[in-house]
C-alpha cells in the first residue's frame, strides 16, 4: 500500500452504484467529437487562408495578347527573367491554359480558334520585393497590350468572413467544453441528491471532505477520459471516411494557383489527414481536457455540496 | 439473530479490538490513557434545535456521558431522540447551546477536526444505512478505509469481526440480500470495527422481537465492557427499564425524569 492514510482513503472509498457511468461518457464523447472537429476545422481553415494569401502575395500573372509574335514573347520572357525580385518565370503551354479554362468553357470548345492570351506565371520571393509599376512600364514598351495582374492579399471581406467562421468554431468548442463540465456536475449532483447516498454516509462516518471529493473527482476523470477517447476515435473515423479533413472547410484553390502553388494551398491537416501531428495534439488535448474539466467540475461540486452539510 | 449473537464472545471481541489498537499499546492501557485524557465523552449544555420556523424539536437539553458509561435515551416517537443523536454525532448543528465532544467544543472546530471527531464515534443508524451494492465485508470495512488503514489490517479485522457477530459465511454477500437482522449485525460490526470511544445506536432493537432486542443489548453491553461509552435510543420505555443502565428520557424535546415516564 503506497501513500498516506488520507490518500489511501481517498482512493479506496466506495461510492455505491455509478448511474452516471451510463450516460456521461457518451455526452462527453459527443462534446469531444464536436470540439475536436471544430479544432480540426480551425487549423484547416487557417492553413487554407495562409496558403492562399501566400500564393496570392507571391504570384503574378502576365497576359500577353494572342497575336503577339514569338520574338516579342521571347523579349518579354527575357525581360522578366532579368527583373529583380522575380524568382521564376513560367510560360503556360496552350494545353495548360486550356485545362484552366475547361471548367468555364467545357472540353468541346476549340480554344485554337479563340484569341486566348498567353499566360505567364511569375513567382516572387516571400517578401515580394518587386517594383510592379516599373515592370509594367518596361512591359508596355515591348507589348503595349500586355496585362500584369498584381495579385493582392485576400479581399478584406473574405478575411473578415474567415475570422468570423473561426470565432464561431472557437465558440462552439467552448460550448462543447462547458457541456462536458455541465454533464459532470449533473452526474455528481444526481449522486449526491439521494438523502441516503453513499457520500452522505461516508461524511457521517468521518470521511474528510477532501477524501470524498477526491473519489468523485477520480471517478469523473475516468468517465471523462473514456468519453473523450470514444469521441477521439469517432473523429479519426470521420477523417478516414471523408479521406481529407480539410475538404470540410477548404475553399476552392484559386485557378491560377496551379503546380507548386496548388500544393501549398492544400497543405496541412487537409493534405496529411491522420498523419498530421497537429491532429493528434488536438485529439490528445481534447481527451485530456475533457477528463480534467470533468474532474475539476466534480471536485468543485462535491466540495460545495459537502460544505452545506454540518 | 440468535445464531449470530450466540457466537459473540467477549474474548474474541477483545482480540479484535486489540488488533485495531495503536501498535505496541495494550487495550486496557490505551483505554486508561484515553479516559485520563478526557474525563467526559459528551457534554450537552442547553442544547436546542428548531428546523426553520417550525416548533422546537429540542428545548434546553443538557446531559453528560462519562467514559465507559452505558445509557438509554428513551422517548415516544417524535420526542426528539434522533435529532439529539444527530447533534451528538455532528450530523446536525444545534440551534443554540454548546456541545463538547471528547473535550473539544464542536462549534470551534474546522471541518477536518469535526470529521476526525466523527471517526471516534460508532453509529448504528435507525435503518442500518448500508451501501446496498457492497458486500457485508466492504460495508463493515468502511470506517477502516476512511481511517486509511492498511488493506491487510482491514481484511483481517473485518473477517474476525464478521465471524464474531456470526456473519462469516455471509461476508461476501451483497447486503441487499441479507435479512433485517443480518443487516443490523452488519451495521453494528461497522460501528465498532474502528473501536470507537463512543457508540451511538438509534433504535437498534426496533426491527426484531423482544428476544432479538435483548440479545442486541447484551451485545452492546459486551462492547461497553471493553470501555466504549454506549448510548442507545429506544422508544420502548418499558424495555429499557429492564436494564440497570441510566436512562435519559425525552418528552417533547425536553429531558424529564425517566421514572415519571415509566409511570405514564
Amino acid at each position: 500500500m503506497i501513500g498516506s492514510p488520507a490518500a489511501r482513503a481517498g482512493r479506496e472509498l466506495p461510492l455505491g452504484p455509478d448511474e452516471s457511468a451510463r450516460f456521461v461518457p457518451w455526452v462527453v464523447a459527443l462534446m469531444v467529437y464536436l470540439a475536436a472537429l471544430g479544432g480540426v476545422g480551425l487549423i484547416a481553415l487557417d492553413d487554407t487562408l495562409r496558403a492562399s494569401e501566400q500564393v496570392l502575395a507571391t504570384t503574378l500573372t502576365l497576359q500577353v495578347p494572342a497575336e503577339t509574335s514569338n520574338a516579342r514573347l521571347e523579349t518579354v520572357l527575357a525581360l522578366l527573367r532579368q527583373t529583380a525580385g522575380i524568382e521564376s518565370v513560367h510560360l503556360l503551354e496552350p494545353a495548360e491554359t486550356a485545362r484552366l479554362l475547361e471548367p468555364w468553357l467545357g472540353p468541346a470548345v476549340p480554344l485554337d480558334a479563340l484569341p486566348v492570351p498567353r499566360l505567364i506565371d511569375l513567382r516572387t520571393g516571400p517578401t515580394r520585393e518587386i517594383d510592379v509599376a516599373a515592370l509594367r512600364t518596361h512591359l508596355a514598351a515591348v507589348v503595349p497590350d500586355a496585362r500584369l495582374d498584381d495579385r493582392l492579399p485576400l479581399p478584406k471581406g473574405m478575411g473578415a468572413a474567415a475570422r468570423r467562421i473561426e470565432g464561431i468554431l472557437v465558440g462552439g468548442i467552448a460550448v462543447a467544453l462547458l457541456l462536458v463540465a455541465a454533464s459532470a456536475v449533473f452526474a455528481v449532483r444526481t449522486a449526491l441528491t439521494a438523502d441516503r447516498s453513499a457520500a452522505r454516509l461516508l461524511h457521517a462516518l468521518g470521511a474528510a471532505d477532501s477524501a470524498i471529493a477526491r473519489r468523485f473527482a477520480v471517478r469523473s476523470l475516468r468517465l471523462g477520459l473514456v468519453g473523450g477517447g470514444i469521441g477521439a476515435v469517432a473523429v479519426l473515423l470521420t477523417i478516414v471516411v471523408l479521406g481529407d479533413a480539410g475538404s470540410l472547410v477548404q475553399p476552392p484553390v484559386p485557378p491560377r494557383a496551379t503546380g507548386a502553388a496548388g500544393g501549398a494551398a492544400a497543405s496541412g491537416i487537409g493534405a496529411n489527414g491522420i498523419g498530421d501531428w497537429r491532429l493528434w495534439v488536438i485529439l490528445g488535448g481534447a481527451v485530456l481536457g475533457a477528463g480534467l474539466i470533468a474532474m475539476a467540475s466534480a471536485w468543485a461540486t462535491v466540495r460545495r455540496r459537502l460544505a452545506g452539510m454540518p | 439473530m440468535g445464531r449470530s449473537t450466540a457466537s459473540a464472545k467477549p474474548g474474541r471481541a477483545r482480540a479484535v479490538y486489540a488488533k485495531v489498537a495503536p501498535q505496541n499499546v495494550g487495550v486496557r492501557q490505551w483505554l486508561r490513557a484515553a479516559v485520563a485524557a478526557e474525563m467526559v465523552v459528551v457534554t450537552l449544555e442547553h442544547i436546542g434545535k428548531r428546523y426553520g420556523a417550525g416548533l422546537p424539536v429540542l428545548t434546553d437539553v443538557s446531559l453528560t456521558l462519562e467514559p465507559g458509561a452505558f445509557h438509554f435515551l428513551t422517548g415516544a416517537s417524535g420526542a426528539g431522540k434522533t435529532t439529539l443523536l444527530k447533534i451528538i454525532t455532528l450530523a446536525e448543528r444545534p440551534s443554540h447551546g454548546r456541545l463538547t465532544l471528547f473535550g473539544a467544543a464542536s462549534a470551534a472546530l474546522d471541518r477536518n477536526a469535526q470529521a476526525a471527531l466523527r471517526r471516534r464515534i460508532g453509529i448504528v443508524f435507525q435503518d442500518a444505512w448500508l451501501i446496498e451494492e457492497l458486500s457485508a465485508r466492504d460495508n463493515v470495512a468502511l470506517p477502516l478505509r476512511i481511517a486509511g488503514a492498511a488493506e491487510r489490517q482491514i481484511r483481517d479485522n473485518v473477517a474476525e469481526l464478521l465471524a464474531w457477530v456470526g456473519l462469516a459465511e455471509r461476508a461476501d454477500a451483497p447486503v441487499r440480500t441479507l435479512s433485517g437482522g443480518e443487516r443490523q449485525l452488519v451495521a453494528i460490526a461497522r460501528a465498532i470495527i474502528a473501536r470507537p470511544e463512543l457508540l451511538i445506536a438509534d433504535q437498534p432493537t426496533g426491527n426484531g422481537g423482544d428476544e432479538t432486542a435483548m440479545l442486541l443489548v447484551r451485545l452492546f453491553e459486551r462492547i461497553n465492557s471493553l470501555g466504549t461509552t454506549v448510548l442507545i435510543a429506544s422508544d420502548d420505555i418499558a424495555f429499557a427499564g429492564r436494564f440497570a443502565h441510566r436512562r435519559f428520557h425525552l418528552d417533547h424535546g425536553m429531558l424529564v425524569d425517566p421514572e415519571a415516564a415509566v409511570v405514564q
